[in-house]
């Protein structure tokens, strides 16, 4: 090794030298920065909204959609045939009205006149029966969105007027059309440079992000911002990161601790939408011991649903009565979430044959985050009821292909759909995919008999006694609901605070001064 | 390819043009021998993991059939040495695919994201190689408790995953100083070249793990040259530690560095993955992640052939410099 020789003279120059060259970098990258913020100032800007976006950016409005980004993308750029109101429930948007026959299996819809593609063609039935044949074809990508329409018996007798045929009778069909039912121009192939009619029209767009300027034009009057600028995140953390720093004005469905942090912070805002999201326990009926109804009421008295609620989601959400889907306008409100009592539990368990307890396995995964923490603490809970659970925790990739619904008792996971969606899913004798084998002839007959009402108001008490029925004796455990959360920066205002497609509603959001 | 059979260098200049020309060939077939090789391994990876991009299009709770169904339109249900196969012939006539997913060609996808990856591996390459050089020459040529100090920085640094650097550094300087943005986000339809300020951070958390690991490389070899009689003499006349570092100690150190920095370009490829995902950043390494989590094989494929032509390009590149450089010390 050589000798440390001084290097004299030359080491204080070398130090200065270092030091301005690191303050010029230092001011050139914060004055870069700073003149970006001034650029944002004003009231009368452009609304940067986020959304997670872990997938690749799909531009086809009729595919297989599992972005939010997409979701809140493609909803400001096309319309819908059948919109949302604020409460979520099924509204006049490229249909102005309406009617269906004695049979609920025939749909009429007159189509409003003043709506335009932004490439400055009128709206008409061609359209609509284009978009709707498109969604049809596309069944297998995009989870049969169209539900029990028969587009083959379906036709367009003027301009302005559809009729649908359903292949049964559904009375609830607008609430399968709510929100998705996206009409492009008739013929449209590409959507590499979208034509919608939608409140918003893109500007320019890339992978991750897309500019939109406000359609001025549009029958729903002009919306409230000049634009949106819309981004997907891979990541949930890094889109907090962005609301926080105020890279975006909001960020739409975050997790718990992000919007329990934002709530402590004065420069931002957390929008709370009433179940967003479940994460249930599901018992297959036809395995033991949840073939034991006593084993099933067990688990449900056993659950302390209250103290899932607070540390599964922090508190942002509701207890639940064991109803997949509570927003649904038939969902009956008057039901209790059953009240956690152990020593009733552990007597059922008796009389259903285990006075020893029983020991079962929770299989569970990563898939979502809400997953894992509610296989732990129920496996807590139950202990005390002699319901002794072991957790086994599966592969995400797999779990829903492999293990969810397929062994005795798992933990699902649902979005928001309409219930009568939610039933032909999983719960008729039919359905492709039952989760908890719930197969009863007498439910199918009392489900088709509801379909067939075309009283609203009848047919939202049928499915009610439904939903009563197989809250009491059937598989699915729904403990509680996540908030659907967004954080959004204090001066943010018209935030759509409904639930289901009433979450993507930007056309009343500004940046107020 | 380190035992190079290239022909020494003559007198005739013709002899030397053919020798350059057979080198240059061995070069592109050594390349595109790596690429196809790389393509068959990540297909058949893909295939091996649980699920298929039929599954994850159809969605949780599908009905099987309908996945079946999707499966075919895919062609997904050809055996994986079919798949593999068509898609070479077809990649030999140009066309490397569509998307599984979004049904989009994987060129137009690759485009924007090439370039944003670019914009952040190339000047984190160059500045991690000058970097590193510069500490390891230190290093090597004075040795004091504080030359020392910069080498266990460099082995910590080493063992920490690029994540946590990544995370601290936008903490540091984002979060704490807020010198830059703690995201990196453009507007859309803008090149990311626009915004260099968004380039700070990801090439920072790129450069210091690799300039690290170039450092904990090089160390050995600089200070072997470093102890040799010429140079602690030059050292002992007086010579300053930046001429002896740059005319005695990093000529010979020359093959050394050429063979680490062309290691280090696929290091650093890699390293991207990640830190596009923390900053947002939308490159290859984000496309990547997307799409072996929707097993969207095309695309993985095609990102596979872009990061394996890169590195063997730059490992072949080296070797040959090294055999030059090698007769020169």
């Amino acid at each position: 090794m050589t000798p440390p020789l001084a290097s004299g003279s030359g080491r204080p120059f070398r130090r200065v030298a270092v030091a301005v060259v690191a303050a010029l970098a230092l001011t050139a990258t914060a004055a870069c920065s700073s003149s970006g913020d001034d650029e944002q100032d004003g009231s009368d800007r452009t609304v940067r909204v986020g959304a997670v976006g872990a997938g690749p950016a799909t531009a086809d409005p009729h595919g297989s959609l599992f972005n939010e980004s997409d979701w809140v993308r493609l909803s400001a750029i096309y319309d819908p045939l059948v919109g949302v109101d604020e409460d979520g429930a099924p509204a006049p948007a490229l249909a102005e009205s309406w009617e269906v026959d004695d049979t609920a299996s025939e749909w009429t819809f007159t189509l409003r006149d003043d709506a335009q593609f932004s490439d400055g063609s009128p709206v008409t039935s061609a359209d609509v029966m284009y978009s709707l044949g498109r969604i049809d074809e596309l069944a297998d990508q995009n989870g049969a969105r169209l539900g029990s329409v028969d587009m083959g018996a379906s036709s367009a007798p003027d301009e302005h007027t559809v009729v649908l045929a359903t292949s049964v009778p559904d009375a609830e069909l607008l609430t399968t059309l709510a929100g998705s039912s996206f009409i492009v121009p008739d013929g449209t192939e590409s959507f590499d440079e979208p034509v919608g009619s939608g409140p918003f029209v893109v500007s320019a767009q890339d992978e991750s992000a897309a500019s939109l300027e406000s359609n001025p034009d549009w029958w729903g009057g002009e919306p409230a911002s000049p634009g949106l600028e819309i981004r997907a995140f891979a990541d949930p953390r890094t889109m907090n990161e962005a609301v926080t720093s105020g890279e975006i004005d909001l960020a739409l469905g975050v997790e718990p601790a992000a919007a329990a942090t934002a709530e402590d912070n004065d420069d931002l805002q957390v929008i709370r939408r009433p179940a967003g999201s479940t994460t249930p326990l599901l018992m297959r009926l036809d395995e033991p011991p949840f073939d034991e109804p006593g084993v099933r009421e067990a688990v449900k008295l056993a659950i302390d649903r209250e103290a899932l609620v607070e540390n599964v989601y922090l508190g942002f959400g509701q207890e639940g009565a064991d109803l997949p889907q509570p927003n649904d306008p038939s969902a009956p409100n008057d039901l209790e979430p059953p009240a956690r009592d152990v020593e009733t539990a552990e007597q059922a368990l008796a009389e259903a044959g285990y006075p020893d307890g029983v020991d079962i396995t929770l299989h569970t995964s990563a898939a979502y985050p809400s997953m894992v923490p509610t296989a732990t603490l129920v496996a807590e809970q139950l202990a005390e009821a002699g319901i002794r659970v072991e957790i086994a925790e599966e592969s995400p990739d797999t779990y829903w292909t492999e293990t969810y619904g397929q062994v005795p008792f798992s933990v699902g996971y649902y979005s928001q759909m309409p219930y009568p969606v939610w039933v032909r899913q999983t719960a008729l004798s039919d359905s492709a995919f039952n989760e908890t084998q719930w197969r009863r002839p007498d439910f199918d007959s009392a489900f088709e008999e509801a379909m067939a009402t075309t009283d609203t108001d009848q047919r939202r008490e049928q499915l009610a006694d439904l939903q009563r029925e197989m809250a009491a004796e059937g598989g699915v455990v729904a403990w509680g609901h996540g908030d659907g959360l967004t954080v959004a920066s204090s001066d943010v205002d018209g935030l759509s605070k409904g639930p289901g497609f009433a979450r993507l509603k930007l056309t009343d959001v500004a940046i107020s001064s | 390819m380190t035992s190079s059979t290239v022909v020494a260098p003559a007198r005739a200049p013709r002899r030397r043009a053919a020798g350059a020309a057979l080198l240059f060939a061995r070069l592109v077939g050594w390349t595109i021998l790596v690429a196809v090789v790389a393509v068959v391994l990540v297909h058949i990876l893909v295939s091996l993991l649980p699920t298929d991009a039929a599954t994850v299009i159809a969605g949780p709770g599908a009905d099987p059939e309908r996945v079946e169904r999707l499966r075919g339109e895919l062609g997904l249900d050809d055996p994986v040495v079919v798949q593999i196969v068509q898609w070479l012939g077809a990649a030999a006539r140009g066309d490397v695919g569509t998307s599984l997913v979004s049904g989009r060609p994987v060129l137009g996808l690759l485009g924007e994201r090439s370039v944003v990856t670019a914009a952040i591996v190339i000047p984190a390459w160059l500045l991690a190689v000058l970097l590193g050089t510069v500490a390891v020459l230190l290093v090597a040529v004075r040795a004091t408790p504080r030359t020392r100090l910069v080498q266990t920085v460099a082995g910590t640094l080493c063992g920490i995953p690029d994540a946590i650097i990544a995370t601290v550094l936008v903490l540091v300087l984002a979060t704490w100083l807020g010198l830059v943005p703690p995201v990196s986000l453009t507007s859309p339809g803008t090149s990311i070249l626009e915004e260099p300020v968004l380039l700070v951070l990801p090439i920072a958390a790129l450069v210091l793990p690799a300039s690290a690991w170039l450092v904990r490389t090089l160390r050995g070899p600089a200070e072997d040259i470093a102890a040799r009689r010429y140079v602690t003499e030059a050292r002992q006349r007086g010579r300053g530690v930046i001429s002896v570092s740059l005319g005695h100690v990093l000529p010979p150190l020359l093959p050394a560095l050429a063979q680490s920095a062309a290691m280090l370009a696929g290091g650093i490829i890699a390293g991207s993955v990640v830190v596009e995902q923390i900053v947002a950043l939308p490159g290859l390494g984000g496309l990547l992640a997307q799409a072996v989590a929707a097993r969207d094989v095309p695309v993985v494929q095609a990102v596979a052939v872009i990061v394996a032509t890169v590195t063997a390009a730059g490992l072949a590149c080296a070797d040959a410099m090294c055999s030059r450089l090698e007769r020169q010390w």
